[in-house]
């Protein structure tokens, strides 16, 4: 007695044997059938439809495809298909492989549930029949892939890039540029969509070597192949990206330090997007900010990040700030300038351009006021970190 | 041969207690009649609420109480009073106590509830009775105890009322206006909030603690978060003078019951309350350890706190900058002391013979240190202050939480 897969295989084996190609064979499948057949390149790209109003199938393929973007990249992973209801039809999505990776999806539609089986059973045969029709071009699909999940798993995610896969491709672009073993992550923003999309296009252009993914209106940038231990203007990789900025005046950049351990990336991603966030308010003029040029800035900003609005605020700060609001005066500016010249009177009164009794007359108002002594080391220290959370408070505040 | 008791009727005697509204106090004396058994009721913090035996009492724990209203902090110390009270806790009903302070007076005593809430002990003594039959009764009292507490038009009162409000305020900050002015008045700024952390379960610990710390009258005012923390807020500080006092105080407190508290900074509006608590509850995540800390003040360690959090949030290698990371390096590789006299120097202003005192060392090998520094690091230590500064902070914190995570 002849299964569902011999009948399905004897329509197939029919119409091959008929002369048909990919797409005809899938029309000969959908005929007769509520059935539609669309499959999609590895990017997602369609690339043959068949059934009835098969805009349909692919309108409901993009659709989910949006909305799952991060399932469909674990289809892959596992080689485990799923299936959806889409409102009005079933839709069964089938990861389908090569021996050389993963090489499309194929996505089969249909109205009665109780066609799963024959669905599935079909996506199988499809699937090796995709194979067969496509030798050349599997290889070049595999490597885009690859590519855009390495992109992902090094610009989005956290820890150890443990698939094989990634690795592999890791690996060989590590090896392939310039030889040295740093990174930097940048986070770039634009003055319109359209902009950080049109930078987007043109990341690989200006720097090979670079992953890049938009993602949140924030084009996030991992270079490679920089030499340790700083990033330096010199190093050819930063040269590109100048050149990179250059040729988007409308962009604004923040890059992390150089560093060498990946499985730390994340933490260099957000240290990039805190450079972006606080290069773009203190100077507007210099747009790419570099975490080493602001480094106890970026610290305070990823501390005041990880609380509550407001929760590191010193109050002595909130004290000074709150009467120099009401008495007009200037006795926060006063206390940094004094702290930041390593409590140097003399110096202090030169930079503010006021008398040395009458700085020591005021430094000694704001330590009455906040009843401690300025010339305490530990003391110091707590106060000019306490300036520096306050003015990223403020800042966070406009 | 051991006694039983008629569990029937005093059933019908705790109904009737209830039913005409009778006091703890008068519910004792009931119970005394039916079963003819020595008991006790005390609070939380070991105020005697009733109890019913003949004085003097032979059993002098139990007879001190009666004598004084309390049980002296001291006493309740020394005797391990809260060991008692947590198994208590912990069981949720009577239970036998015939050892330690109880050998030779075995007596079924367990925890009364209200809403969830510990509010007091109940104790009756086994005597000739049978044991299984006055457990039955020490929870049947206990019940009638928390049911006529309910309906108690005193406890409805101040105090109550105070430990709603200390409830929404502290714990959920979103007390209603009318409240948060009541409270406001009764309690003047400058604020502080301290949370008081045990290392494991402890209910009737802090329950107590509670009721030592928050009394009728004072200035501070507080709530148990959970089954390991306690939430007080000190009220009517002056910023200029109590901070050392209060640390102080609070120390005691801590070594005394076996407390971790953390100190938020100064507040003056209880709308900052949230903020407060949070500064609090990272100023308590610093503390323990093998030797650190009992009480950890977000004032006092403010630029370690804020360095926690960052390390928190960037990651702690992030946190080191490469410069900083060199010297180290340089200082393991060739046992160079490059860290502590950039340390020193930073310290003490950027000053090399106040470094070099602090030191013991002569000022020109400072001097020296700091240009092989300038050296390493690729540019002048004077003109990156800020990083240096909060870089070694990084690199210190670094390796405290590497030898903290060898030790676990």
């Amino acid at each position: 007695m002849s299964t569902m897969h011999d009948e399905i295989s004897a329509e197939i084996f029919d119409a091959l044997a008929g002369g048909s190609g990919f797409t005809q064979v899938l029309e000969a499948v959908c005929s007769g059938k509520d059935t539609q057949i669309l499959f999609t390149d590895v990017n997602n790209q369609p690339v043959c439809a068949a059934g009835d109003n098969s805009k349909e199938i692919q309108a409901a393929a993009a659709m989910l495809t949006e909305q799952n973007l991060g399932q469909f990249e674990d289809m892959f992973r596992t080689s485990r298909p799923f299936t959806c209801f889409d409102g009005e039809k079933y839709m069964l999505c089938f990861p389908v492989f090569s021996d050389a990776g993963p090489s499309g999806m194929l996505y089969i539609r249909y109205s009665d549930k109780s066609k799963l089986q024959e669905a599935t059973e079909t996506a199988g045969i499809l699937s090796k029949l995709w194979g067969y029709f496509t030798k050349e071009s599997v290889a070049a699909y595999t490597q885009d892939y690859i590519r855009a999940g390495l992109t992902r798993e090094l610009l989005l995610k956290c820890g150890s890039m443990d698939h094989s896969l990634y690795r592999e491709a890791w690996n060989a672009a590590a090896k392939s540029k310039t030889g040295q073993t740093g990174y930097a992550a940048a986070a770039i923003s634009g003055d319109s969509p359209k902009t950080l999309a049109e930078a987007d296009k043109s990341v690989e252009r200006y720097i090979p070597q670079a992953f890049h993914i938009t993602q949140e209106g924030m084009l996030l940038v991992m270079l490679t192949g920089i030499a340790l231990p700083r990033a330096s203007a010199d190093d050819p990789v930063f040269q590109r990206f100048s050149e990179f900025m250059d040729a988007f005046p409308q962009l604004q950049a923040g890059v992390s330090q150089v560093f060498s351990n990946l499985t730390a990336r994340a933490g260099y991603r957000k240290q990039a997007m805190a450079a972006l966030s606080l290069g773009g308010g203190r100077d507007s003029l210099s747009r790419t900010c570099f975490a080493e040029d602001i480094y106890a800035d970026i610290m305070a900003f990823g501390a005041a990040s990880s609380t509550g609005p407001g929760v590191l605020q010193s109050s002595d700060i909130v004290r000074l700030a709150e009467c120099d609001r009401q008495g007009k005066t200037n006795m926060l500016g006063i206390l940094e300038q004094y702290l930041g010249s390593g409590n140097r009177m003399t110096a202090t009164a030169g930079r503010m351009y006021i008398d040395r009794s009458t700085l020591k007359d005021k430094l000694y108002r704001i330590s009455r006021l906040l009843n401690c002594d300025l010339d305490d080391p530990g003391t110091a220290k707590n106060l000019m970190l306490g300036i520096k959370m306050y003015h990223i408070y403020e800042l966070a505040h406009k | 041969m051991s006694r039983r008791l008629d569990l029937v009727q005093l059933r019908a005697v705790l109904l009737d207690s209830i039913m005409e509204k009778h006091t703890v106090q008068e519910l004792f004396d009931s119970v005394y009649g039916c079963i003819r058994l020595p008991a006790i009721c005390f609070d939380v913090s070991f105020r005697l609420v009733a109890y019913a035996f003949p004085r003097p009492f032979v059993f002098p724990h139990w007879e001190n109480m009666a004598a004084t209203g309390h049980a002296s902090d001291d006493t309740v110390m020394s005797n391990g009073y809260l060991g008692y009270q947590e198994m208590m806790y912990a069981k949720g009903e009577a239970q036998i106590f015939d050892w330690g302070t109880c050998l030779s007076f075995p007596q079924a005593c367990g925890p009364v509830m209200l809403d969830g809430r510990l509010i007091a002990y109940c104790g009756i003594m086994l005597e000739n009775a049978e044991a299984a039959d006055v457990l039955e009764a020490a929870n049947m009292v206990s019940k009638a105890i928390s049911l006529i507490r309910k309906s108690d038009g005193k406890e409805a009162a101040d105090s109550v009322l105070l430990g709603r409000s200390a409830e929404l305020l502290l714990l959920h900050s979103s007390a209603p206006r009318d409240i948060t002015e009541t409270v406001a008045k009764k309690y003047p700024p400058q604020y502080m909030f301290a949370v008081m952390k045990t290392p494991g379960t402890e209910v009737s610990k802090l329950q107590y603690v509670l009721g030592v710390l928050c009394t009728e009258g004072g200035s501070a005012i507080g709530c148990l978060k959970g089954d390991n923390m306690l939430y007080v807020m000190y009220s009517g500080l002056d910023t200029g003078q109590d901070m050392r006092l209060m640390m102080f105080k609070l120390t005691g407190t801590a070594l005394k019951y076996g407390l971790y508290v953390g100190v938020s900074d100064f507040f003056s509006d209880l709308s900052q309350i949230r903020t407060a608590r949070e500064q609090a509850l990272l100023a308590a995540d610093c503390c323990g350890g093998d030797s650190g800390p009992v009480v950890y003040g977000f004032r006092e360690n403010y630029s370690h706190i804020v360095g926690r959090c960052a390390a928190g949030y960037f990651g702690q290698e992030v946190c080191v900058p490469p410069e900083v990371t060199a010297l180290a390096m340089e200082d393991k590789k060739n046992g160079t002391d490059y860290i502590i006299t950039l340390e020193a120097w930073l310290a003490h202003f950027r000053r090399p013979a106040a470094a070099a005192e602090a030191l013991h060392v002569h000022k020109n090998t400072v001097v020296n240190r700091l240009q092989r520094i300038a050296e390493i690091i690729g540019r002048d230590p004077d003109e990156c202050v800020e990083m240096l500064t909060a870089g070694v902070g990084m690199l210190r914190r670094a390796e405290t939480h590497s030898r903290e995570g060898d030790v676990k």
